[in-house]
């Protein structure tokens, strides 16, 4: 306990216009400790208390009238707390409004950062409340409990008479001092949730077994059956097994061209949400949007997320915005903090733990989160400036059984090398197509990496995502309608950085290919409970499209490998292994399947106009050969290092490099 | 595509709610089957009405013989699959085939009343997609079904149905490429040109002669951006396609262009038999008065061209249909030169489907039902006579059949009868690439031992015959000459195989049976 003595104040509840919002609240440099209300101010003659706070700023001199004005227009339009809006508008600094705050209540305000709460006050049960409430016991003083908090409404002070007894105190303090104190204190608590919240509560759902015991089973009794029938019947094994791959390849090329079909609908895809629709939106109506944005060491390329961000359509103050970064990234801290983004964004610090993933991550900054919708962004995202409000209304329209609504992803670099262009056809294909197709389809949506939206209660009750799967968005996709929800597409775009380094693509699609076949293998577990849950086609398209795109990469080689010997060599040494029927249907496959998919790569840029990259479909072989690569490499990797985290380096690109001093040209405007 | 779709709604106009065309398309569908059954009446009708005149093509016969022969052994099948050019008529009469109930049916004339009667639903329902009436949009489609150049590609047995029904798909898909730059509709412009291609030789002319067209026909938005890009997309599935089927040539046929063979013998054998050609002796050497004498014909056969061209509104699906029709008269007129086509009548039917769109775009408003309808009887009537002008001997025996004149040639009526004979044996040897209408007329292959099959093969390898029968022509005739059997067994079709009985002689055939074997395989 400090010297520091507090003049208890009646908490008199303040006016909800007046209410003190969630904005951001790192502490400025040289801050103080605990101080008492209007200390060092210059307002000592002030009737404390009856002025709005405001007025009061104004009349401290920590905010002009003219952004008083400004804000109190922005306050009647976007329906938000007054604080909510000086604070995201970067109009006042969090330290000099919460002191500010704690003077016109008559209570003390008091710094976490130099004061530290007393760690035996908090109890783990609370912590959920702590976190929405913005609070925090703080420590005992004459008998008493004292609580610190941002948020000195009513809510705050009948939570501290009940937990804490009638005659708890509150003291207020800064949001950031409180997000800071409450990482602090549950660190372990946190991050043992944030790892294994998942595997203890819904173990069939964590891929932290990789393969289960009666996998494993199913697994030796058909490798036993196919040598067992290698070496008592090889033609028969081999065409058994040649039909079973020739099926395979059918359905696969089939299911896509059926989604492609379904997914180059422009009415209902491309249009989904118009522009009338979002310019008809009120922004009063628009709910708390929580954005998440996992790094990890990409401090190059943190200043064009930010423009990005601050691009966004969307009332700032119901923006919940999080940096979640490693608690011993420095280089990424120290690069979000010298571009001021403390100011305006929240910085969620991971402490160190295995396995150390972006799901993990995400899991962690969760319980700081307070929008009613969260979506996640990667460091070099650039977001369309309406995307929030698009799917606000994609959600609206789409109904209450859709949980999340994936928006588009594609690249700002394109045309840098071959591998942008393939990169770039690949992912039209899957965004602008292929998962529209699916959604039609109500095939379970394996979601892409960024730009999933999601409502945030679903989210919480679905215990968030796989900290041990590698591909935690795709699992969460189909964990999601495996449990009664839907995932919607929305014509909005997120641009990215492509890979412009093919190491560099083959360690990310690895990665990406080694998250498909643990999210393979994690939901079918129990085949027949899939089948109930997502239905037949449902069933059949995850054993396509998820299935079907990993497997391809393993297989493709095999083939290729037979192909090219027989082209060599000639003569008839196959022809037992293709009894006429398969040889018809091997040849279809060969000759359809392959032509299908390169028009298919050939036809991605149409919808965004991108002819010239229509001809780059061509070479898509070479791109296969390289998904060959990588699938291989993540085959490996889930034998011997399952959770093992590729790190895909950004800021590579050249054009990524133009972006971010558009971006920090942009900032300092 | 909607009706509003086709009268060029403005993009900015919302679309109609989906409900709305949900019922619409319902209300349509009963109808849909309604003009395909009245279709389907029509050209059976028709078909019948011609066969029992004896009226069947050599295409006809090719066709059917194919696909029995096909059906009948594997080996067969690879050899015929792989080089017979166009491959998917005979992959619809082996599709066909397989049904129970076909044997003894032509299947190609079969495959093509089907396909004839899919061309009246799909053009009634795109007429009444423009905002006709049903019954008026049907009615329309019937007229369209019955004009005479199309009534004799379906009974000649040809592909051309199969093509036109890609060239339905793809005119509307056409216009919207035009008009959007739609993606689902490009892929669809796109593999409904590979469908013609492969539907019959006359598709493959008109695939040539749109190649320009598309360029002039693609979106100029997405042109700007990559003259190469839109081609490809557009272009691929034929380029794919072509490439595919040169492959499989290769692989099965020896070489990528083991087809060429079958389609250069076509030319050859109609260049050398130019006497009966007039439209080959005459016009299609003389380039203004061909020109002249195809826009006569044009004009007589499809009065209702110009008439819609004229009163189409939106200029996206004026100029689409315009440069279709340029297209087909370009068409025309290449395979003319090229001494392919023997007249013109043989490809008016392509202008069927475009003057279906036609109809649909210029809408009510612009062009009444009485006039839609009174210009479509006039064409039937000018199609008569320009189906008669400067005939093929085809056509004119068609145009004899239809107004009841037996055309059955004697070599034909010898194939049937020989055919039927067959029926009663088993383990005949016959080279059947060159036998006519004998293995239609007996109705199945099976019992035959082809001259695709390597027990043949070996045995004429060795000069001994291993069947129980033999089948061969006369080696002084033109497709005697061709019998591989003949030409391998010198004197077998004279003299028989060593210690053989003669079974049966029927015109040029003559059928042999061959001593017991105590060891045969």
């Amino acid at each position: 306990m400090t010297d520091m003595s507090l003049v208890p104040a009646p908490p008199a509840p303040p006016a909800p216009a007046l209410a003190p919002a969630l904005g951001d609240s790192q502490p400025a440099a040289g801050l103080s400790g605990g101080t008492r209300a209007g200390e060092d101010l210059p307002i000592g003659e002030l009737p404390i208390g009856e002025l709005p706070i405001g007025e009061l700023l104004v009349a401290r001199g920590l905010l002009r009238p003219d952004q008083l004005d400004k804000a109190l227009a922005l306050q009647r339009k976007w329906q938000v707390r007054f604080g909510d809006i000086v604070l995201s508008q970067g109009m006042v600094r969090p330290f000099d409004f919460y002191r500010t705050l704690a003077g016109r209540f008559g209570l003390d305000f008091v710094d976490l950062m130099r004061d530290r709460p007393d760690p035996t006050l908090a109890r783990v049960e609370h912590r959920e409340e702590y976190a929405r409430l913005l609070l925090l016991p703080w420590r005992r003083q004459d008998g008493r409990i004292v609580v610190a908090t941002a948020d000195p409404g009513p809510a705050a002070l009948a939570f501290a008479e009940t937990a804490y007894g009638p005659d708890a105190q509150l003291v207020v303090t800064s949001k950031f001092d409180i997000l800071w104190s409450l990482q602090r204190t549950f660190e372990k608590e946190y991050s043992h949730e944030a790892v294994y919240g998942l595997a203890e509560m819904d173990p069939e759902n964590s891929a932290r077994q990789v393969v289960t015991p009666q996998q494993g089973l199913f697994l030796y009794c058909c490798l036993s059956l196919l040598l067992g029938g290698l070496a008592f019947a090889p033609i028969g094994t081999l065409v058994t097994l040649n039909v079973v791959m020739a099926v395979f390849y059918l359905g696969n090329f089939l299911l896509k061209t059926v989604l492609v079909w379904f997914g180059a609908n422009a009415r209902l895809v491309d249009r989904k949400v118009t522009d009338a629709e979002v310019k008809a939106l009120r922004d009063e109506d628009l709910p708390v949007f929580t954005v998440l944005v996992p790094m990890y060491k990409e401090p190059e390329v943190l200043p064009i997320l930010a423009a990005a961000l601050r691009r966004l359509d969307y009332p700032m103050a119901k923006l919940d915005i999080k940096l979640v970064l490693e608690a011993g990234d420095r280089e990424t801290i120290d690069a979000a903090k010298s571009l001021g983004l403390e100011g305006t964004f929240e910085i969620i610090r991971v402490p160190a733990s295995k396995p150390q993933t972006k799901p993990k991550a995400c899991n962690y900054a969760l319980n700081f989160a307070r929008g009613d919708y969260l979506v996640i962004f990667d460091a070099e995202d650039q977001p369309e400036p309406d995307q929030l409000k698009k799917v606000v209304i994609a959600f609206e329209k789409a109904g209450d059984q859709v949980a999340c609504v994936q928006c588009r992803l594609n690249y700002f670099n394109a045309n840098e090398n071959w591998l942008t262009r393939m990169f770039t056809l690949d992912y039209s294909l899957w965004f602008d197509y292929m998962l529209p197709g699916l959604e039609q389809l109500r095939i379970p949506i394996p979601l892409g990496g960024t730009s999933n939206h999601f409502r945030m209660d679903v989210l919480k009750k679905l215990r968030s995502w796989d900290p041990f799967n590698v591909t935690e968005d795709a699992d969460l996709g189909v964990r999601m309608t495996q449990k009664g929800y839907r995932v919607a597409v929305c014509n909005s775009t997120t641009f990215e950085e492509a890979n412009v380094s093919i190491p560099n693509w083959v360690r990310q699609r690895s990665r990406w290919i080694k998250g498909y076949m643990q999210t393979y293998l994690v939901h079918m577990r129990h085949p027949l409970n899939l089948y109930r849950s997502v239905g037949p086609g449902g069933f059949w398209g995850f054993q396509f499209f998820v299935g079907g795109t990993m497997l391809s990469g393993v297989l493709n080689p095999i083939f290729w490998s037979f192909y090219a010997f027989w082209l060599l060599v000639g003569g008839t040494f196959l022809d037992p292994l293709f009894p006429t029927a398969l040889l018809y249907l091997s040849l279809f496959n060969l000759l359809a399947g392959n032509g299908l998919f390169t028009y298919l790569s050939i036809i991605a840029p149409v919808k965004r106009g991108w002819m010239s990259l229509a001809p780059w479909g061509l070479t898509v072989a070479g791109y296969w050969a390289l998904m060959s690569v990588a699938a291989y490499k993540a085959l490996w990797q889930l034998v011997r290092n399952p959770f093992y985290w590729e790190k895909t380096q950004h800021g590579l690109s050249a054009v990524t490099k133009q972006e971010v001093a558009k971006a920090m040209a942009s900032m300092n405007q | 595509m909607t009706a509003l779709d086709l009268a060029g709604r403005p993009s900015s106009v919302p679309p109609a709610a989906p409900a709305t065309t949900g019922r619409h398309r319902r209300d349509l569908l009963p109808l849909g089957w309604l003009w395909f059954a009245l279709g389907l009446l029509l050209c059976a009708g028709q078909v019948q009405w011609v066969l029992q005149a004896g009226y069947v093509t050599d295409t006809a016969a090719d066709r059917w013989r194919t696909a029995l022969l096909a059906a009948s052994d594997a080996s067969a099948f690879r050899d015929l699959f792989a080089i017979t050019f166009p491959p998917l008529p005979l992959m619809a009469d082996l599709l066909l085939g397989l049904l129970p109930g076909t044997g003894g049916v032509p299947l190609p004339v079969l495959v093509n009343v089907l396909a004839g009667a899919g061309l009246a639903a799909a053009w009634a329902g795109q007429i009444a997609s423009g905002g006709y009436g049903r019954a008026v949009s049907g009615l329309a489609a019937l007229l369209l079904l019955a004009h005479p150049a199309l009534q004799q590609a379906i009974a000649a047995g040809d592909g051309t149905p199969l093509a036109l029904l890609a060239l339905t798909l793809m005119i509307p898909a056409l216009i919207r490429v035009r008009r959007a730059g739609d993606v689902n509709a490009m892929a669809l412009v796109g593999s409904a040109l590979a469908l013609m291609l492969f539907s019959a030789p006359s598709g493959a002319y008109l695939v040539l002669a749109l190649l320009p067209a598309l360029v002039a026909l693609a979106p100029p938005s997405l042109m700007v951006r990559s003259v190469l890009g839109v081609l490809l997309v557009l272009l691929f599935p034929v380029l794919f396609t072509l490439g595919g089927y040169l492959y499989t040539n290769w692989i099965f046929g020896g070489s990528a262009l083991a087809f060429a063979a079958s389609v250069d013998a076509a030319i050859r054998g109609a260049a050398a038999d130019l006497g009966r050609y007039p439209w080959l002796m005459l016009w299609s050497h003389d380039r203004p008065a061909g020109l002249a004498a195809v826009g006569l014909m044009l004009l007589g056969s499809v009065p209702l061209l110009p008439v819609a061209v004229a009163r189409i509104h939106d200029r996206h699906a004026r100029w689409t249909v315009l440069l279709l029709a340029a297209s087909v008269l370009a068409a025309i007129l290449i395979a003319s030169v090229s001494r392919y086509l023997d007249h013109p009548g043989q490809m008016l039917p392509y202008l069927l489907p475009v003057l279906a769109m036609g109809a649909a775009a210029a809408r009510p408003a612009r062009l009444p039902a009485s006039v839609l309808l009174l210009l479509l009887t006039l064409g039937l009537r000018g199609g008569w006579t320009a189906q008669d002008y400067a005939a093929a001997p085809a056509g004119a025996a068609w145009q004899a059949a239809m107004r009841g004149s037996v055309v059955a040639e004697s070599a034909a009526a010898q194939d049937n009868a020989f055919g039927k004979l067959l029926r009663g044996y088993q383990d005949v040897a016959i080279d059947a690439t060159v036998s006519g209408l004998v293995v239609p007329a007996r109705g199945t292959a099976e019992g035959l031992l082809l001259t695709s099959t390597d027990r043949l093969k070996a045995d004429l390898l060795a000069g001994a015959l291993s069947s129980r029968y033999v089948a061969v022509q006369d080696p002084d005739t033109p497709r005697g000459l061709r019998d591989r059997i003949g030409r391998a067994l010198a004197g077998v079709w004279r003299d028989g195989p060593p210690g053989a009985t003669l079974v049966a002689a029927i015109g040029p055939w003559r059928l042999w049976r061959l001593p017991d074997r105590p060891s045969r395989p």
